[in-house]
């Protein structure tokens, strides 16, 4: 048994990667570029450049086998290094340069130790696949964009067009404007730099070394890295992750674990009796009136419901106002489900009922109550709640139509905002947590199953 | 298993009442005895500081309890600036680049732990008086590149000397850095305690509107050193978990009539009288309307009026109406299924509901949509005769009429009606319903493709419509567009993008046609005229890249022109020209219909300013007498 369990987990470890490698394709290569949500249109593609920055968008995608171009400041001034495009000129922005001591959260590579520690010495630019490092090779591997869809360079398109200034304003107050029109590979771009008349060793251009290490420094493991450890940051509300499971979490299973409950209590009750008084007017108005509740839509209860609160005691109609409130959703949820469960489990019953043990037991004289409770019912037991446990996933995530029109602030309500308004730290967490949960509740099925049912005894 | 039966029923009876020990209802008794407005709001509310605010939602909310340098008048129209926290209006030099203000003394903030305990009554947190490096602070703060602002920071920059500057050197610094706030700014200058100088770097005739937004209110440093340095104890954070923005209700500290008591996102929030406020009356004045609706009965009192503002988050307009029509709200839009059982086709409220002690108050924003049209596009860009056949063919009245029961008007000149200038410059000779002459137009812009080579088997080529959405509405949107355009013999493409991907293609001129609109920042036709100048491209302003030299020059005379005779001569010029050559169709400016309970007093939407809570009045026997809360 234990052996079947350590199988199990590790495969169950396989499952949530592949899951993960799937979630990581769809969101970030799919959905498209996010940035447009959170960053005003008014402030211009500057702005859009640097949020892609800040949350990592420019990272290589899959694996890091990429060097950069950096500038580092060697003055020992006391002033932060900034740089600014004169005269109209695109050049940082084609190149990404961004300032390397952001947010605190990942160190600079090869930080300068004589720098003052909180101030920025070095800009790099877009991350360069290593071997194109080379001085023969195009512009399109310099000024590699960050965004999709745009046009690619031509091959013989320089990289700069005329006009393309740079001005580094360094740390001692003094600056140095650099003319990169024209300049066309990795090795010119830095000779123009290092080899700047007027520079006499104030900036220094160059590529950063490849240390094995950044292998893993990429959008994919980084993807992997926030998942596992539920780091997310939202980029709506810069909320933990962590913290809005937590407050939320218990509002979607006020609601999923009570409707839960009294929907199998109240669907074995019911089935029960249908299922004993088989092929009476009772069995067929109960599967007629079931097969009906299964079709009506949900969102029909959801919106009758309501409007039958509003007219018979409207503060209970939305809100928490008052804590029994909860049992408004969780009764229309239990009612909306009734039909199907009541289905499902009749057909179980039955299917015990006919058993030859069950009529052999009848023949032997065996009460009626006595087969029902000691033999029928527990081996119905087995097919319900593997059906039972493979629901507890969806628990957490919370019924999100329901929690939206009763004004619950589950789980599931806050999941479809987050889609809504691409806020992907949050997705991606919530199918993480929701991927784990499914792939323990199926191991829990798999040992219910083996416990229960001496018959699979898995090897 | 004899247990098994017993054992199931007492955990499910268990499980089934476990909600009532973790979840947290509403004491009984929990507003006893003051005047509350009960009211909810429908999307979500990120952030509540003002540095970080830009949507209405927040602004809305957020106008009662920060206050800027100036403010509108609540009742004047056409809307009027008038000071808030200042003390008068401000006294600009000769050359238009510095404003020098007087601020309010004796302007004291909301009590706060940051300001240390209390001098008399060490049981609460004190506070302080407004000083202006608090106002300097806010720039500051706005300017801050760890700060991702949007509206604030698009506003002032390239404006304010040195700001821009400012901004790129504290992108040099970790963002829990803040001795960034120390470094100073050319263009911001606290002269002495109650005077603040601002320099900028071009004159700016519509500044006096930026200052007017309650987004630069002052920000006391005490609160950035206490609650995001060292998060409300006496030790500082780690560098790594400082947030650069206020976002708790605890930590912000304004001016206004309403604390922020509680905040929780996506539940409720709650806003409770400032005991503090200074002496604000109610206004004396406003339009013979306003005397007529009884808005005036108030004048010269002392304000607020209501204690407590209890905001709940209904995602769902079903469920928000539903609240409103059992009296547990107290003011509510219309939903779009119930607007015609509402809404009588003139625009008024039925009788019906005059008699379940409903009003209706109308209101325009300023603001305008349209189709843009992609000037570099080479078909729809090379041929004006093709956009003007479609701005000819278009029903307007129509598409506001089906697709928005009517809640707009049509536009038909470029900048809202509610301007000065629209009348001035008239409607634009291409912005009515002609099938006649748009046909004509067609077939010249048949000639003009055929000339550029354009034309396909001697047809005009498919044309494609973006829309930045794909659900319902936007459907119905695609279908109407293509039914308008067809009664003429163009063939037009629908494609449907949700708005990222639009933003993106937009971003990179892979549209040829797309829904666009541009809400006012500030009540100025410049505003709307600068979506139209060449080096905004670039910016990303001007995004139907239209670009005429002779528009520019006259651009940039307008910028730096205080308002005049001249200045209107050129707006006039400006609008006829987007007119003639019609870079945009234009569509409709937007109404909007807000329903108040008759117990609900002092209600008058602004289009442009915020925090007018302040003003309204809630009649609580009238309430209780009718069947409310």
């Amino acid at each position: 048994m234990l052996r079947f369990i350590v199988r199990r987990l590790l495969q169950a470890v396989f499952t949530i990667f592949g899951v993960m490698l799937i979630t990581f394709l769809l969101f970030r290569v799919v959905s498209g570029d996010v940035s447009a949500n959170f960053v005003n249109p008014k402030l211009g593609a500057k702005a859009r450049l640097d949020w892609l920055h800040r949350h990592g968008y420019d990272l290589p995608v899959v694996v890091n086998l990429h060097r950069r171009v950096y500038f580092q400041d060697r003055t020992e001034g006391g002033q932060p290094m900034f740089v600014t495009d004169p005269k109209g000129s695109t050049a940082s922005g084609r190149l990404g340069l961004v300032l390397a001591a952001e947010q605190g959260q990942r160190p600079a590579e090869d930080a300068d130790p004589n720098a003052p520690e909180r101030l920025a010495r070095r800009m790099t630019g877009h991350y360069v696949w290593m071997w194109n490092a080379k001085p023969a090779n195009s512009a399109r591997a310099l000024v590699r964009p960050v965004e999709r869809g745009v046009a690619e360079l031509p091959a013989d398109e320089p990289a700069f067009p005329d006009g393309s200034l740079i001005e580094f304003s360094l740390s001692d107050g003094s600056k140095l404007t650099v003319d990169l029109s024209g300049a066309r590979t990795v090795g010119e771009l830095l000779a123009r730099v290092n080899e700047h008349p007027e520079n006499d060793g104030r900036l220094e251009a160059g590529l950063t070394e490849y240390r094995p290490v950044q292998f893993f420094r990429s959008q994919f493991f980084e993807h992997l890295h926030d998942s596992v450890l539920f780091r997310g940051r939202s980029y709506a509300t810069e909320q933990k992750l962590t913290n809005v499971i937590a407050s939320r979490a218990k509002y979607s299973l006020a609601i999923s674990i009570p409707a839960l409950v009294l929907g199998w209590v109240s669907a074995m009750i019911i089935s029960s009796i249908v299922a004993y008084f088989r092929d009476t007017w009772i069995d067929r108005v109960g599967v007629l009136i079931s097969v009906l509740g299964m079709c009506v839509p949900m969102l029909a209860y959801m919106v009758l419901g309501q409007w039958l609160m509003a007219e018979v005691y409207p503060e209970a109609a939305w809100g928490l106002r008052y804590k029994t409130n909860i049992y408004v959703p969780v009764l229309i949820a239990t009612v909306a489900g009734l039909g199907g469960a009541v289905r499902f489990y009749r057909t179980v019953i039955l299917d015990e009922v006919s058993r030859d043990y069950v009529r052999t037991a009848r023949a032997k004289g065996v009460g009626l109550r006595s087969i029902l409770f000691k033999h029928v019912l527990k081996n119905c037991m087995l097919p319900i709640l593997t059906n039972l446990v493979t629901a507890i996933p969806f628990l957490i995530m919370g019924s999100l139509l329901l929690e939206r029109f009763f004004g619950v602030p589950g789980l599931g309500a806050f999941m479809i905002d987050s889609i809504a308004i691409r806020d992907m730290p949050m997705i991606t967490g919530m199918t993480f947590l929701s991927a784990v949960l499914y792939v323990i509740a199926l191991l829990m099925t798999d040992v219910l199953y083996a416990v229960f049912d001496p018959r699979i005894r898995l090897q | 298993m004899k247990w098994f039966y017993p054992v199931a029923a007492v955990m499910s009876a268990a499980l089934f009442l476990s909600p009532m020990l973790f979840l947290e209802g509403a004491p009984a008794d929990e507003y006893a005895g003051k005047s509350v407005l009960w009211n909810s709001y429908g999307s979500q509310v990120r952030s509540l500081d003002p540095a970080t605010c830009g949507d209405t939602t927040s602004s809305g909310i957020q106008g009662n309890i920060f206050e800027g340098l100036y403010t509108y008048h609540f009742l004047k129209r056409p809307v009027e600036v008038e000071p808030d926290l200042a003390d008068g209006m401000p006294e600009v030099s000769e050359d238009g680049l510095t404003y020098t203000i007087r601020i309010l003394p004796g302007v004291k903030y909301h009590r706060n732990s940051c300001f240390g305990p209390d001098a008399n009554d060490p049981a609460r947190p004190g506070t302080r008086t407004v000083r202006a490096e608090d106002f300097v602070l806010a720039f500051q703060r706005i300017a801050d590149y760890h700060m991702n602002s949007q509206l604030a920071w698009a506003l002032v920059s390239g404006r304010i000397r040195g700001l821009d500057e400012y901004h790129k050197k504290t992108a040099g610094y970790k963002s829990g850095d803040f001795s960034r706030y120390d470094l100073p700014v050319e263009g911001l200058e606290a002269v002495d305690e109650l005077t603040l100088r601002l320099t900028l770097t071009e004159p700016f005739p519509q500044f006096i509107y930026v200052l007017a937004m309650h987004l630069y209110a002052p920000i006391p440093r005490e609160a950035v050193d206490y609650w995001l340095a060292a998060g409300g104890t006496g030790e500082p954070l780690p560098m790594a978990e400082r947030s650069v923005s206020f976002r708790e209700a605890r930590q912000l500290a304004g001016t206004g009539a309403y604390v922020l008591k509680t905040f929780e996102r996506k539940k409720r929030i709650v806003l409770e009288r400032n005991e503090d406020y200074r002496e604000v009356l109610y206004p004396s004045e406003g339009t013979e309307e306003d005397r007529a609706e009884g808005l005036l009965d108030d004048a010269g009192k002392r304000v607020p009026f209501i204690d407590i503002v209890h905001m709940d988050f209904v995602p769902e307009d079903y469920s928000a109406w539903m609240r409103f029509l059992t009296k547990q709200a107290d003011l509510s839009g219309i939903p779009r299924e119930t607007f015609e059982f509402v809404i009588t086709p003139d625009k008024d409220l039925s009788d019906r509901w005059r008699q379940r002690h409903i009003y209706l108050k109308k209101y325009s924003s300023p603001a305008v949509f349209w189709i843009a049209f992609n000037m570099e596009d080479p078909v729809i860009g090379g041929s004006k005769s093709l956009r003007q056949a479609m701005c000819l063919s278009f029903d307007v009245e129509n598409y506001v009429k089906v697709l928005y029961n009517s809640r707009g008007k049509r536009a038909v000149n470029i900048i809202p009606s509610t301007f000065q200038g629209h009348a001035e410059a008239g409607p634009g000779p291409y912005y009515r319903l002609d099938r006649q002459a748009a046909k004509a137009k067609l077939e010249e812009a048949k000639k003009e493709l055929a000339a550029k080579g354009l034309l396909k088997n001697g047809k005009i080529p498919e044309l494609t419509i973006d829309l930045p959405d794909t659900d319902g509405p936007a459907v119905r949107m695609g279908e109407f567009f293509k039914q308008q355009f067809s009664a003429i013999g163009l063939k037009v493409k629908i494609s449907l993008n949700d708005w990222p991907t639009l933003q993106e293609k937009v971003h990179n001129k892979a549209t040829q046609i797309y829904t666009m609109g541009w809400h006012a920042d500030y009540p100025d036709a410049e505003n709307f005229l600068q979506l139209f100048y060449t080096p905004n491209i670039a910016k990303g302003t001007n995004n139907t890249n239209y670009s005429n030299p002779r528009f520019d020059r006259w651009y940039e005379t307008i910028r730096v022109m205080p308002p005049g005779p001249e200045r209107m001569e050129l707006y006039v010029k400006m609008i006829r020209q987007i007119s003639e050559d019609v870079p945009v169709l234009l569509l409709s400016e937007p109404q909007s219909f807000l329903l108040a309970y008759d117990w609900v007093h002092n209600v008058k939407p602004h289009p442009i300013g915020y925090g007018y809570t302040k003003y309204r009045r809630i009649d609580a026997e009238l309430r209780r007498k009718l069947g409310g809360r």
